[in-house]
């Protein structure tokens, strides 16, 4: 008489054969928790949006890692006025061509630019995201640097701190939104001729102060009042 | 199988017959002048047109991988309800300096059609703003950095077809109903558009940047001068030239090249004629409205299907033509060979010039090449722009004379601006010529 076999599995092959199914199943919970973690991330720009955040700050940081900038800015006071987007055409028009397989392929550039007090000029660079490089640098004219929102900001205070344009603005001289325009200066006597200056325009609801201009020199941190009453 | 009888024409590019009868004196490098067309070419037998199949056998995969993603990616079929005819695919940027920039535009004059790229990038270069009595000369974009406002809305209302994009919102997306695009006695077709539009922030100044992409194929672009006057002067006269940079890569970048158009009435006589010349090297061009100037730009092979050359014409809409020293104002059309560091119009301390641009007199004639217009407006003011008020103790205010606001004859402080400008407008026309085999939008 014969017995058919047990087909019980002795306890030790069956933690094997536990382990080795998790051994199996691990990756694939892996990426499945990578792929949960992604989708909450955001997507990656496409080529033609505009600077992330991210980006902007990735943009500065690589320009002032870059020796030619840093060469050009010394020390010394200096700002960075601003950091845009840029689109470069590629030389190869299969590149900027777009169809319904693939966006055009011009990679992620970002311009920062800068300002520096002593010597009166700014500085240019061209970051290349994808490669964290800086393709080119220029030492360009502070003439033609515009102003930030913060110089504006630093030339609003420093008029409220001054007596004749608190005299100008009233009591009421803090209820003011200030914003202000590039100012040239009038001729060789005049120190915004040369000099980093800004006008001030005082605006309360829709009321703009008129009748005498507040010229502030952001060089020698100066406050000028012109026209008005005399 | 129906087919569709038209008048045939000689399928040649558009402007190689075509003569140059008084050849703009100011270009720079005219090309080779083509005879007088007198009229429309001989008849030819007349060709099939396809036989219009049901939109789903005709459609084809639009775009699965923009370069651009929402909101800066917008794209708008027409008619808005029924069967798609026409759809438009346009990027946007919000720029600083420039405003509301079109980084990408795409049209498509069928369902069944390929995509053509009209736009590698459209955006307004300058704006020049010199007073009358030289009180100030500023330029809003180069000189500055100025940003879109942020929009609410009441500049976008929903009810009115309004959108607001971005976040927060910079540019309002509007689907207009833009009245007729035909009348034949009985049969009417009134005609659709898209326009993006931003207001950028030039401190008291507010610049309405509009571009329109309408149903026929057609583009506008027009800048709007509103808000307050300068508040130390408000009186003054002035102009705002608007300069616009318009990359136009007709079918891609390359093989494309611009025409100017040049009508002569052939004077005493009673007949008249219309030509084109090829600018063959980068020069600036005066508008000669009894010309009626245009600039044409087509591509080396895009052809429609009767075999004509398509091309996109420059139309001027303006008021006036502005001439002030500065040599960037000095023509109207500038025609430059793409260089992507020249963004701006007019030089400022080395920022760029459209003068210099053109120096070198590159080849532009089957180039990757860049079209710059200006258009102007003249701003009297006038006191509907607004009034100068003398707060008094107490609170409140009253009206005084306007020269009291002027920083030159000024009343007793404080003196106030309060008022806008109602917005004047000034831009240009950009229109398809043989991009459809025959009327768009008909049945």
């Amino acid at each position: 008489m014969t017995t058919a076999p047990t087909s019980v599995i002795p306890p030790v092959r069956a933690f094997v054969s536990i382990a080795m199914l998790f051994l199996l199943i691990a990756p694939l919970l892996a990426q499945s928790a990578q792929k949960g973690a992604s989708s909450r991330r955001p997507a990656a720009p496409k080529p033609l949006d505009p600077l992330t955040a991210e980006e902007k700050r990735t943009v500065e940081r690589t320009a002032r890692a870059d020796s030619r900038v840093q060469e050009l800015l010394g020390g010394g006071r200096q700002r960075l006025i601003s950091v845009e987007f840029l689109a470069v055409k590629p030389e190869d028009p299969g590149r900027a061509q777009e169809t319904a397989e693939h966006p055009i392929s011009i990679g992620r550039h970002g311009v920062a630019l800068f300002y520096r007090y002593e010597g009166n000029y700014g500085v240019r660079a061209v970051v290349d995201l994808e490669k964290a490089s800086v393709l080119h640098v220029a030492r360009v004219d502070g003439d033609s640097v515009p102003l930030s929102a913060e110089e504006v900001s630093e030339a609003g205070k420093l008029a409220l701190r001054d007596s004749s344009a608190r005299r100008l603005l009233g009591s009421e001289a803090e209820r003011y939104t200030i914003e202000g325009l590039r100012s040239r200066g009038t001729g060789e006597g005049d120190p915004c001729a040369a000099d980093r200056c800004t006008e001030l325009i005082f605006r309360r609801g829709s009321l703009y102060l008129a009748g005498a201009r507040v010229i502030v020199n952001l060089t020698s941190q100066t406050v000028r009042i012109a026209g008005g009453e005399k | 199988m129906r087919t569709f009888s038209r008048p045939g024409r000689v399928a040649m590019p558009l402007f190689g017959l075509l003569a140059a009868l008084g050849a703009l004196p100011l270009l720079g490098q005219p090309g080779p002048e083509t005879p007088p067309r007198p009229g429309r070419p001989p008849q030819l037998p007349p060709i099939q047109h396809p036989v219009r199949r049901p939109d789903s056998v005709l459609h084809r995969p639009i775009f699965t991988l923009a370069s651009c993603s929402s909101p800066y990616l917008v794209e708008q079929k027409f008619p808005t309800s029924g069967a798609e005819e026409t759809r438009w695919r346009i990027c946007w940027q919000d720029q600083t300096k420039h405003g509301l920039v079109i980084t990408s535009a795409h049209f498509r004059k069928s369902p069944s059609s390929p995509w053509v790229r009209l736009f590698w990038d459209a955006r307004v270069a300058e704006i020049f703003v010199p007073y009358h009595g030289n009180e100030a000369r500023f330029q809003d974009v180069s000189e500055f950095n100025f940003v879109l406002h942020d929009l609410s809305a009441a500049d976008c209302p929903a009810g009115k077809g309004g959108t607001l994009l971005g976040s927060p919102a910079k540019v309002c997306r509007e689907v207009r109903d833009r009245g007729l695009a035909w009348k034949e006695h009985s049969l009417v077709r009134r005609g659709e558009e898209l326009v993006l539009w931003g207001a950028l922030h030039a401190v008291n100044y507010d610049y309405v940047m509009e571009w329109t992409f309408r149903d026929d194929g057609v583009v506008t672009g027009r800048v709007g001068a509103t808000a307050v006057n300068y508040p130390y002067w408000p009186t003054v006269a002035h102009i705002h030239n608007p300069i616009w940079r318009l990359d136009i890569d007709l079918d891609g970048a390359s093989g494309d090249s611009a025409h100017i158009g040049i009508h002569n009435e052939n004077l005493p006589g009673p007949t008249a004629t219309d030509s084109a010349v090829l600018i063959a090297k980068e020069t600036g061009l005066e508008w000669n409205p009894t010309n009626f100037h245009t600039l044409s730009v087509h591509d080396a092979t895009l052809k429609n299907g009767k075999g004509h050359a398509t091309a996109y014409t420059l139309i001027p809409v303006r008021s006036g033509t502005a001439r002030h020293q500065e040599d960037f104002t000095k023509r109207d059309f500038w025609i430059t060979r793409y260089n992507g560091s020249e963004l701006l119009a007019a030089d400022y301390y080395g920022s760029g010039s459209l003068p210099k641009y053109v120096s070198n007199t590159e080849d532009v004639s089957n180039a990757d090449i860049v079209v710059w217009y200006m258009g102007s407006i003249h701003h009297i003011p006038r006191d509907e722009d607004g009034e100068c008020l003398h707060a008094v103790s107490g609170g409140g205010t009253v009206r005084v004379p306007d020269e009291q606001c002027d920083y030159r004859t000024p009343g007793p402080p404080p003196v106030f601006w309060k008022g806008t400008a109602l917005i004047n407008w000034t831009g240009f026309v950009l229109m398809p010529h043989d991009l459809f085999d025959r009327t768009p939008l008909y049945p």
